[in-house]
């Protein structure tokens, strides 16, 4: 046996995950759903109430249950917030003395992109209800395209640019944003999504969504490349 | 069978294997790297639980064309988040752990974090 | 019913405030105390005006998120903001704004879960908890606390994913995420389809709600971390869990799977927490253990018995608190009671610790006695009465055992350390008997405080004791294993306790 022999207990996890595997997959098969009617036909047919959102996804996350969203939102808060709590963790050695990546390439290519990757960002943002996007992929996607900056100019001096300390207060007053329009929403749909501003309160709401996401995404990733080891 | 079951049951069939990885491998970056294959198996069954063939996007729907249910495709946005959040705290937990005993062996760490609470108190 | 809200979103201000103006964020928390407050009043005047009531939040109709107002939500939310009042007098500004912002959050959370009736609205709720819950537990950033940080996070996460898996599969047989919705669908005939995804959806539950074979990260995580956040997070946060299992229990009926599981996890708990050795890892093997009372009266199935459970989840809250905080007071936590003679306890939290005591023995005037012989007469098994008699010694023992240490063992230091704050919160836990007067109203109570429940109550505990006496020695010579509770082995634990499900559901 030597090389190849299994534990027990090996056996036996391989066994319980069997087990769970045929569960589900038998769970899934021994069900017939033909002729189910499910909430998201109803999500559909309700749409026209809302002329000006014409992307049925963002009416569920962005209206009927902006409560969830809400919660996605602090628990994106959270997880900054965590980093934030141990952002004073001492640094990996020798990667503040770190240079950044030194190729032409990159550099020239990275001043070019970036504002097409941020563009593209808002762009995700603003037409949120009317195709598909959010201000939380236009947040992760306008975030992460800073770490090509980063990678070409270095971490610090991009989060120098970007007054990373002070960005970070301007997170939770999204929260507070989120807040408001998850009661007010909830108390005076109509009024909120269409009378009043209409699809302004969404656009709104999309936006600082993917400013907050936008900051959160580049403080974690911050301190990722900031206590990353040795390449 | 549908193409919908069928996809659905091999993402379960993924979600197994990155439930072995997580309960096999003593690593504790290979445990969270399965762990994040379990999740992101889950939001695949979770979409593709009620896809059936021939489905289109929830936009601008009209009255007499099959549509994809928007509702999952919503609830997937909030949880592709939630593991978002789980896998940078996870990461993070993970350094401090590393940065403190230098080493990712799971089984190691348990053992001087045994010991270091003992000690702490007698 | 959506003045509720005012509770969610006065504890997110104040978390966001007293992380922004650090400075007062005492006075914001309190403010933040204030507006729940506020919130659970509405939702008690709400149900004494028209009952248990089932809505949505806002306007929405059909396809809104489903809330509820029943007795489960009004002790749920009742629970949060007794426990946050006195948790903040306790910390006195003893921390960082940041600290205060997680603590505020974690008392959003769980309010909001208190009326959560939508089943994608327990999981954001639930995974928002978990995560709050990490970063307080490894808020010291002890070695210690932040591995048992981890662990609850690795297993949470994938009990959170398992969770989701069984919501894909109710969603695609029943067509909802409101769970009135879906009973009513049960009702129309598909209960099997509905009952396979329940299944996945309760082994999540049971992993964040503390039952045994489930939630093994428990023990270290209530007893590495702070004082406070043990207090809260065994009073309060596992109890989302069993809030989730009371929810979803609505759908079906689960009487013999629940009542299993709550007499193995009672059972199991006491005997680990018997033979632990430190205050805080005995208090958490105790949760464990006091959970199991709660499956019990879920499983019962009965109105009564999920009101019984409801009630002893409230009274556990406030006692097991009540513990932690006196214990944590002291600084004794982490000492080992067989060398209880160095240590000294102040006044104050050997006050604390003799009421959270004879709360725990369910001695009679005091709350968890009603709970319990509600639930003793809601039982209809006689295995499960014996359960419940094996559990009730098992507490009478490690209480009694951690009781001799604490406080008569220990010294009593007269000068130091004293907290008020403790003393009056047990004033609290004692007056806390009257609610259950309240609730059940008289004839109730005159059937509860009956001469043979009276008798049984007292006996338990004087003959915990003289077992104690006898086994004493015995015991100072076991320590508690640790493997159990290994990353790798609680995740074991945990499929196995999903098979076990399997097998009480389709094959028994």
């Amino acid at each position: 046996m030597g090389k190849y022999s299994v534990s027990l207990k090996t056996l036996y996890v391989i066994f319980l995950v069997i087990m769970f595997g045929a569960f589900t997959i038998g769970a899934l098969l021994i069900v017939d759903d033909t002729g189910v009617s499910r909430l998201g036909a109803i999500y559909l047919e309700r749409s026209q109430k809302f002329p000006n959102i014409s992307n049925v996804v963002f009416g569920v996350y962005g209206m009927y249950r902006f409560y969830d969203t809400l919660f996605e939102l602090l628990i994106f808060s959270t997880a900054v917030l965590g980093i934030t709590v141990f952002s004073d963790l001492e640094p990996s050695p020798g990667s503040a003395s770190r240079r950044p990546v030194e190729s032409h390439v990159v550099s020239a290519s990275a001043s070019f992109l970036y504002p097409i990757i941020a563009v593209f960002g808002i762009y995700l943002a603003f037409s949120a209800h009317l195709g598909p996007g959010g201000g939380f992929a236009g947040g992760v996607i306008s975030g992460t395209g800073i770490l090509l900056l980063a990678l070409a100019k270095g971490a610090e001096e991009t989060a120098r640019n970007f007054r990373e300390d002070s960005m970070k207060q301007l997170e939770y007053v999204v929260l507070f944003l989120a807040l408001l329009v998850a009661i007010l929403g909830a108390l005076y749909p109509t009024e909120v999504y269409r009378d009043a501003l209409g699809t302004g309160v969404i656009t709104l709401v999309n936006i600082s969504i993917a400013m907050k996401v936008f900051i959160g995404t580049w403080a974690i990733l911050h301190f990722f490349v900031k206590h990353r080891g040795e390449v | 069978m549908s193409t919908g079951v069928l996809a659905s049951a091999i993402s379960i069939i993924i979600v197994c294997i990155g439930v072995l990885g997580l309960i096999l491998k003593r690593n504790l970056l290979l445990k969270l790297l399965s762990l994040n294959i379990v999740n992101t198996a889950t939001i695949l069954f979770f979409v593709l639980v009620v896809y059936s063939p021939g489905d289109r996007a929830p936009i601008d729907p009209s009255p007499g064309v099959q549509y994809a249910d928007p509702l999952p495709q919503a609830l997937v946005l909030t949880s592709i988040v939630i593991n978002f959040g789980v896998l940078a705290l996870s990461l993070l937990f993970t350094m401090v752990l590393v940065k403190r005993y230098h080493t990712l062996d799971l089984i190691k760490i348990e053992d001087f974090v045994r010991r270091e609470f003992e000690e702490e108190k007698s | 019913m959506t003045a509720l809200l005012v509770g969610v979103g006065s504890y997110v201000s104040a978390g966001i405030l007293s992380l922004l103006f650090s400075r007062y964020r005492f006075w914001f928390s309190l403010l933040g105390w204030a507006g729940a407050l506020t919130g659970a009043s509405f939702g008690v005047s709400s149900f004494l005006g028209s009952g248990p009531l089932v809505g949505t939040l806002g306007r929405w109709g059909i396809l809104g998120i489903e809330i509820v107002i029943d007795q489960t939500t009004l002790l749920f939310s009742g629970l949060v903001v007794i426990l946050n009042i006195f948790t903040l007098v306790y910390l006195r500004g003893s921390k960082k704004g940041v600290f205060y912002c997680l603590y505020n959050f974690l008392l959003a959370t769980t309010f909001s879960i208190a009326f959560s009736h939508d089943l994608f609205n327990l999981y954001v709720t639930i995974e928002f908890m978990s995560l709050v819950s990490i970063l307080l537990i490894g808020y010291e950033r002890k070695a210690y606390q932040i591995y048992a940080g981890a662990k609850y996070l690795i297993i949470s996460s994938l009990a959170m994913s398992l969770y989701l898996i069984g919501l894909g599969l109710v969603y695609r047989a029943g067509g909802s995420l409101g769970i009135s919705e879906l009973a009513r669908t049960v009702e129309g005939g598909t209960d099997l389809s509905i009952s396979l995804g329940l299944c996945l959806m309760l082994t999540g539950l049971a992993v964040k709600g503390g039952v045994f074979l489930f939630s093994m990260w428990l023990p270290d995580a209530h007893s590495y971390s702070d004082t406070v956040v043990s207090a809260l997070l065994s009073g309060m946060a596992i109890k989302s869990g069993l809030i989730g299992i009371i929810r979803v229990s609505e759908m079906l009926d689960w009487s013999q799977l629940l009542l299993v599981l709550g007499a193995l996890t009672g059972i199991a708990g006491a005997i680990f927490a018997l033979v632990s050795r430190k205050p805080k890892k005995i208090l958490a093997h105790s949760t464990i253990s006091q959970v199991g009372y709660i499956l019990i009266g879920i499983g019962t199935g009965t109105p009564a018995g999920v009101l019984a459970a409801s009630l002893h989840l409230f009274f556990h809250g406030l006692f097991k608190a009540l513990l932690f905080l006196s214990v944590g007071a002291a600084g004794v936590g982490a000492d080992d009671i067989d060398r209880a003679r160095n240590l000294s306890v102040p006044l104050t939290s050997k006050v604390g610790l003799v009421v959270g005591s004879v709360s725990i023995m369910a001695i009679p005037p005091f709350n968890k006695y009603f709970s319990k012989t509600m639930l003793v007469e809601q039982v209809n098994q006689e295995w499960a009465w014996f359960a419940m008699l094996a559990i009730g010694l098992g507490t009478a023992l490690y209480t009694l055992r951690l009781d001799w240490a604490l406080i008569f063992e220990a010294r009593t230091d007269w000068a130091g350390k004293n907290d008020f704050v403790v003393v009056v919160f047990a004033l609290a836990v004692v007056l806390s008997s009257l609610l259950a007067w309240v609730i059940l109203g008289s004839p109730e109570m005159v059937q509860l405080l009956s001469l043979h429940h009276l008798a049984t109550y007292l006996v338990i505990p004087v003959v915990g004791g003289f077992a104690l006496l006898l086994f004493k020695k015995k015991l100072s010579e076991i320590s508690p294993p640790d493997f159990p509770f290994s990353l790798e082995n609680s995740l074991v634990s945990l499929f196995t306790g999903f098979l076990l499900i399997e097998l009480v559901l389709f094959v028994l």
